[in-house]
């Protein structure tokens, strides 16, 4: 149902608010400091091609030398859009005592979605500045200007105690969307056969949410802004057929499938057969890793995985957010023989637990990213995959800090005890499938739940 | 120290403020017709986003679509204007509004409307009236003039938004206001696109969409009159007075107090629990309106089963289990005899038999011990308002209430006391903590207590004991998908899903063998009404305005 083409009735709409205009009064002939504020960082309702937007909330606190004093409608939130800033420019104005020293402008830049119950900002995203304003005369008005830099988030400009000193002066053209690590970057290397190029960018990593279980082994990042340069992926999971070429693992298929053994639902075998097109489990971390390698890879990072899950704009799914259904992907499928204890809600009862299921486009729903390259297939469910990191809890060393993280990379990799297996799987239920799931797994194990794929710079 | 006007003109003179975005564009010649948006809802509690899209008369071409912030109460009534690019024609639009909550949003996959259907027993999700293609290719799209897919990924979700449809002529060189207000008791009633019918003011009413006649007058009154209106017919405290807890013959206390919950319009279900089952999935969430009503204190207790008896009640089955033993005080099997708490023959008073909760009852049985009291087991949305939203507050995963989830601990709540290691004996890891207690045993300051009921927060004494521990307890709502028909086409004010048995019913709240998650308030669990749950016990409401 394309409105392209002729008999276009030529209406548009405004979000303009004739009641601002109606009711702006004339503002007493007091003094009066205007606060301009811009930022670097994407907002949301950019052109078509900008980053994702990073922040779309804005908070300003005017704080009296006093802070004990109430200050009755000292706090003021806005939406921030692309246009409120590159077109309008955003101003606060506040007629402040004239004379008075020690005033504060306290501007945090943070993303609703990250935000308390209360509508709070969540500190670790937040580009949060403290500012001093000084004494105001008589009457007349004061341009301040602030820049806000995404490249502060986490991390506070200025105290109440060392505030920073605001530019004087106003804002003539807005930096909104020129943050460079934000923007879009192609691969310039050409993608080899059964990779796609997943373009660089800037996003937010982990959530808010609470861990669902609550259980240190499955612990959510704590939403972390995460640059990436451009990588290519595998478009599958890697396969039986695929992995022969490299090595034989142990760990076989029983040839059954009735799950009475816990290698029955293994899916290597030493010749070509039934399951060459699943892809490969019962490998150890070492082992998955040495493939990627002998093809000129390496396993996904954590956050490149993720970014690639969240459908590269941090969605919960990598098709949004509806929660899935079971047509959607392979997941829910355990739950019966030695698996006995593993979700089957996707399982009719009256037939076997089906093992991870063949590459079969259009056999997995939603679970498919579409990117200009290609198809990138089965990141939320069908098998968990092993990452490149070290595992970390969300509070230690690698992840603890808010920041920006560029193309980050957890602990010692060769030697690491722990890793994260990143996504759901066949045997999983449906609230594991988010892309910012992560579970700790001790690297040595195999597992008929696990297998990984492959990725190369893409620059 | 501010001036006393709203946020615009406070900021008015020197630009925006989140109503003050853009400006008119330039009047006639173009023609103009200024929307005038109003809601009887709340801001920003239960609205603060409007969603704005234009489409032809028809529905089937879709020009634009915004996302207006509008967080403050004074950004009410919202305004906007729908303009003419050129002073050619005159031109009907659609124009659809749709006032929700931040947040509350699903992806967009092609119109969904699903109409209302009070009364459906269907308990199965339902399927979308229009099947959906991954890519879309069918669904209406959003192009612009450069013939850009502008399409947005997402739309409000249904069951927390007021969904409107007005059409208006615009005029070369006219200017006109459209009135409409966004009524409360229209949220969760999807407006029919491709049919131009729309909720105007009545639950389960559509209409047809006419022409919305314009109104010379462009003046804007701000702020908002109505704002509010709809939650405070429903946030009101009970007309009658509680029950106050009176003991037995021997002097046990029954526990059988109860105390007021004030109404309110909150949000019902969550994503504490989502996707561990097609059938108890807390989503999608809805706004529900619940007037006030009486609910116990306590969870009914074993010497309430037998005061009601000794005054001619009956069970309507064999249930609860009769146990005579006394409670088993270390590690035995869940699902042991023993471990049923009621008792036909008086167990000695140093046990305290008599105030534990009562178990091992079946829906039927519990069902017509409240109804007794002239009352009922409490509904889903009822039990799940009681135990997180009271009063307005933000909405709480536990019942203890605070904006943060703050997990239970052994010390404050009755969980975690199973046999199971490491599944359900998180409080039992000696072995000698085991099963459920008598309902005072974590009434006390930071335990398991709701926050004070009371409207003003006055009342400090009106508080609900074990919604999340000790035993889960019954509702009166059948098994049902919140996506099913049957929640669907359930009423905004009181919802409920009755299907008849033997459908399962739904038990709601921790209990003696939960572990964190299921302590969480919005889980729903449901079980076979003829089954006699060794966790599972009931507590009881009754209407607001009665004795």
């Amino acid at each position: 149902m394309s409105t392209r083409g002729a008999g276009r009735p030529t209406v548009w709409l405004l979000a303009a608010a004739a009641a601002c205009s109606q009711e702006a009064t004339p503002l007493p002939a007091t003094a009066q400091v205007l606060l301009h504020v811009d930022t670097d960082a994407p907002l949301p309702g950019g052109a078509s091609g900008s980053p994702n937007a990073l922040f779309d909330r804005l908070r300003v606190t005017f704080i009296p030398p006093d802070p004990s004093t109430p200050c009755g409608g000292c706090t003021q939130d806005f939406a921030l859009t692309t246009a409120l800033l590159s077109s309008r420019l955003l101003s606060v104005g506040a007629p402040l005592p004239p004379g008075q020293a020690g005033w504060l402008a306290h501007v945090q830049m943070y993303p609703q979605a990250f935000a308390s119950a209360l509508g709070d900002p969540d500190p670790d995203t937040t580009v949060d500045v403290t500012a001093s304003i000084p004494p105001l005369a008589d009457t007349g008005v004061v341009d301040l200007t602030l820049l806000l830099s995404t490249a502060d988030v986490g991390q506070p400009v200025g105290t109440a105690a060392a505030p920073v000193q605001p530019v004087a002066g106003t804002v003539t053209t807005s930096q909104v969307g020129s943050w460079a690590p934000a923007k879009p970057t192609p691969c310039t290397q050409s993608a080899r056969t059964g990779e796609v190029c997943v373009p660089g960018g800037a996003f937010w990593m982990g959530t808010s949410l609470p861990v669902n279980p609550p259980h240190a082994a499955i612990a959510y990042l704590h939403p972390r802004l995460v640059t990436l340069s451009p990588f290519f992926l595998g478009a599958t999971e890697v396969t039986v057929a695929a992995f022969r070429k490299f090595a034989s693992p142990q760990q076989q298929w029983t040839g059954s499938m009735s799950g009475a053994s816990s290698l029955d639902w293994c899916t290597f075998t030493a010749t070509p057969g039934a399951l060459d097109d699943h892809p490969i489990n019962c490998i150890v971390w070492d082992l998955a890793r040495g493939y990627c390698r002998s093809i000129g890879a390496d396993l996904p990072t954590e956050a490149q995985w993720e970014y690639a899950a969240g459908g590269l704009v941090g969605s919960f799914f990598v098709w949004g957010t509806d929660l899935p259904q079971c047509g959607d992907g392979v997941w829910g499928k355990g739950g019966a023989g030695y698996f006995g204890y593993l979700v089957n809600t996707c399982t009719p009862p009256a037939r076997p637990t089906e093992a991870p299921a063949a590459f079969v486009d259009g056999g997995h729903g939603l679970d498919k990213l579409s990117l200009d390259g290609g198809t990138i297939y089965d990141l939320a469910g069908n098998v968990s995959e092993w990452t490149l990191d070290a595992w970390d809890s969300p509070d230690g060393p690698c992840w603890g800090t808010a920041k920006v993280y560029t193309d980050p990379v957890c602990g010692d990799v060769a030697s690491a005890t722990y890793r994260a297996v990143r996504g759901g799987g066949w045997y999983l239920n449906g609230n594991e499938l988010p892309a910012v799931t992560r579970t700790q797994v001790f690297g040595d194990r195999y597992s008929v739940t696990d297998g990984f794929r492959c990725a190369r710079p893409g620059m | 120290m501010w001036p006393s006007k709203s946020v615009c003109a406070l900021v008015g003179a020197v630009v925006l403020g989140p109503a003050c975005e853009g400006s008119p564009a330039p009047l006639p010649p173009l023609g103009e017709v200024l929307v005038v948006a109003d809601t009887d809802l709340s801001a920003p509690r239960l609205v603060n986003h409007l969603r704005v899209d234009l489409y032809s008369a028809d529905g089937s071409s879709w020009y634009e679509s915004r996302e207006i912030d509008r967080s403050h109460p004074g950004d009410w009534p919202a305004t906007f204007a729908v303009a003419l690019t050129d002073g050619e024609a005159d031109r009907v639009a659609l124009v659809r509004l749709r006032a929700y909550a931040a947040g509350f949003v699903r992806d967009y996959r092609g119109e969904r409307f699903l109409p209302r259907s009070p009364g459906s027993t269907s308990t199965l999700p339902a399927q979308p009236s229009t099947p959906f293609a991954t890519a879309c290719a069918e669904c209406p799209r959003e192009v612009d003039d450069q013939g850009n897919d502008r399409t947005p990924s997402s739309e409000p979700l249904p069951g927390v938004t007021v969904d409107r449809l007005v059409l208006v002529h615009v005029r070369p060189g006219a200017l006109g206001a459209a009135r409409v207000v966004l009524r409360g008791a229209c949220l969760g009633n999807m407006a029919d696109l491709s049919g131009l019918r729309t909720c105007v003011d009545t639950d389960s009413v559509l209409v047809d969409e006419s022409e919305e006649s314009l109104d010379p007058d462009l003046t804007v009154t701000a702020p908002s009159q109505l704002l509010g209106a709809f939650e405070a017919q429903y946030a009101q405290a009970c007309t009658a007075t509680p029950r106050a807890g009176t003991t037995a013959p021997d002097g046990t206390p029954l526990h059988d107090e109860d105390v007021c919950v004030p109404g309110g319009v909150f949000v019902f279900g969550s994503w504490d629990y989502f996707g561990t089952g097609p059938l108890t999935d807390d989503v999608p969430q809805r706004l529900a309106a619940l007037p006030p009503f009486f609910m116990g204190k306590y969870e009914v207790t074993v010497g309430q089963w037998r005061a009601a008896l000794a005054e001619g009640f009956t069970s309507p089955d064999s249930s609860p289990d009769d146990n005579q033993a006394a409670l088993p005080t270390s590690s035995i099997p869940e699902t042991d005899p023993t471990v049923c708490t009621w008792t036909s023959v008086p167990r000695p008073a140093a046990e305290r038999r008599d105030e534990y909760p009562l178990s091992c009852v079946s829906w039927a049985a519990a069902r017509a011990f409240c109804q007794r009291l002239g009352g009922d087991l409490p509904t889903e949305a009822q039990w799940e308002y009681a135990a997180t939203a009271t009063a307005g507050r933000p909405k709480s995963r536990y019942p203890w209430g605070g904006p943060a989830a703050t997990p239970p601990t052994c010390a404050r709540v009755v969980y975690g006391r199973g046999s199971l290691p490491s599944i359900d004996d998180l409080c039992n890891l000696d072995g000698g903590s085991f099963g459920a207690l008598p309902v005072d045993a974590v009434d006390y300051d930071g335990g398991d207590r709701s926050p004070p009921l009371g409207l003003d927060g006055g009342d400090v004494t009106s508080f609900l004991v074990d919604l999340g521990g000790n035993l889960a307890e019954w509702t009166r709502d059948a098994e049902a998908s919140f996506a099913s028909p049957c929640w669907l086409g359930a009423p905004l004010v009181s919802p409920l899903c009755d299907v008849p048995p033997p459908a399962s019913r739904v038990l709601r709240g921790g209990h003696w063998a939960a572990y964190d998650l299921t302590v969480s308030a919005a889980v729903r669990v449901p079980l076979d009404p003829t089954l006699l749950g060794h966790s599972a016990g009931l507590r009881c409401v009754r209407p607001a305005g009665g004795s």
